[in-house]
């Protein structure tokens, strides 16, 4: 595919709390869309992103019930963003930097992501067309 | 004991949580008895603007159903007598026009906001 | 530049948008992601002079197109 590329994302915040996360997750959307290769390194609280065991709850502010709040997950979305890769002849490999994981423990994530250090950022960078680090604050 | 609570981040991370967490929190407060009023400034004076849409979100085949509604939750709050107030000069710097605001959130000026921390027993920051 | 979540809230006009304005003037592309006006009410047909609403595709292609793209 002439117009495929390879993009390579740092990501440093933990989910929940900024919008940053949010607008990576809107970047890799339409990367997948577009049939990418897309890296993401996961660095420091990132790499709770695609925690396994986050789990959804109900909202008893709003009186909604769990199914009813269909309260976002990262998790699942990166799931979701992984399978539309796939789905456009592209694919996420996701890194989370094992340091990270360890002093925070979270060590289980989701299929698909793999443990790695700052070398394979390195590696994806320069193996990438472009790379973009969107730095926690 | 009356507490007023000033509210100043805004957007941090709404889509991912859908609500405001702080305006959520005063929700469940106020639920379970609490006696709280909420101050808006500084970029949280943006939560009072009616035609606030973050509604469409997908990534590839998950669909936000339930996207923060601010506007609402605030005008929710204030029908169960939490009082809300804005700082009126942070709505005007904004280019916010005050008919887009809900109704049930008071101005009040940035010099009086001193005063109005005079009248609780407790403030707090967010 | 692209302005994104916050960044966008100086636009609408009268909101210290001068310097968008001025920025525009001088030759600076002055972009604010669409999704983030309509989350905060910001009605893309009244921005501040020199400043256009545009879709986040445009960072993704930025990068395809192997610019220097800096998150500030």
């Amino acid at each position: 595919m002439a117009d495929k590329k390879t993009i390579t994302i740092a990501i440093m915040d933990a989910p929940y709390e900024n919008a940053r996360s949010t607008t990576t997750l809107r970047l890799i959307d339409l990367a997948a869309k577009r049939g990418y290769n897309i890296n993401v390194f996961a660095y420091e609280g990132a790499v709770l992103q695609p925690f396994a065991a986050q789990t959804p709850h109900a909202n008893a502010v709003h009186g909604r019930s769990v199914e009813e709040e269909n309260h976002f997950i990262p998790k699942d979305a990166i799931a979701a963003l992984m399978r539309e890769a796939e789905r456009n002849g592209g694919k996420i490999d996701w890194v989370n930097c094992g340091l990270c994981v360890d002093e925070r423990g979270a060590t289980d994530a989701i299929p698909g992501v793999r443990r790695g250090s700052p070398a394979d950022f390195w590696q994806m960078a320069e193996a990438s067309d472009n790379t973009l680090v969107i730095a926690t604050r | 004991m009356k507490t007023l609570s000033i509210v100043e981040n805004a957007y941090r991370a709404t889509i991912e949580e859908q609500d405001d967490t702080i305006v959520w929190i005063h929700g469940a407060m106020k639920g379970a008895g609490a006696d709280r009023a909420v101050l808006l400034r500084g970029n949280a004076v943006n939560y009072l603007v009616q035609r606030q849409d973050a509604g469409g979100l997908a990534f590839g085949d998950w669909r936000q159903t339930q996207p923060p509604r601010i506007a609402s939750d605030l005008a929710a709050l204030a029908a169960k007598g939490v009082d809300i107030c804005y700082v009126a000069e942070d709505v005007a710097e904004r280019g916010i026009e005050r008919n887009e605001l809900i109704n049930s959130a008071q101005p009040v000026a940035r010099g009086a906001v001193a005063e109005l921390l005079g009248r609780y027993d407790r403030v707090s920051y967010w | 530049m692209f302005l994104v979540q916050n960044g966008v809230l100086p636009v609408r006009p009268g909101a210290r948008s001068g310097d968008l304005t001025r920025l525009a003037g001088a030759g600076v592309r002055v972009l604010a992601d669409s999704f983030s006006l309509k989350e905060r009410g910001i009605d893309e047909k009244r921005l501040a002079s020199g400043v256009a609403a545009a879709p986040l595709d445009v960072v993704l292609d930025a990068l395809a197109e192997g610019g220097k793209v800096i998150w500030h």
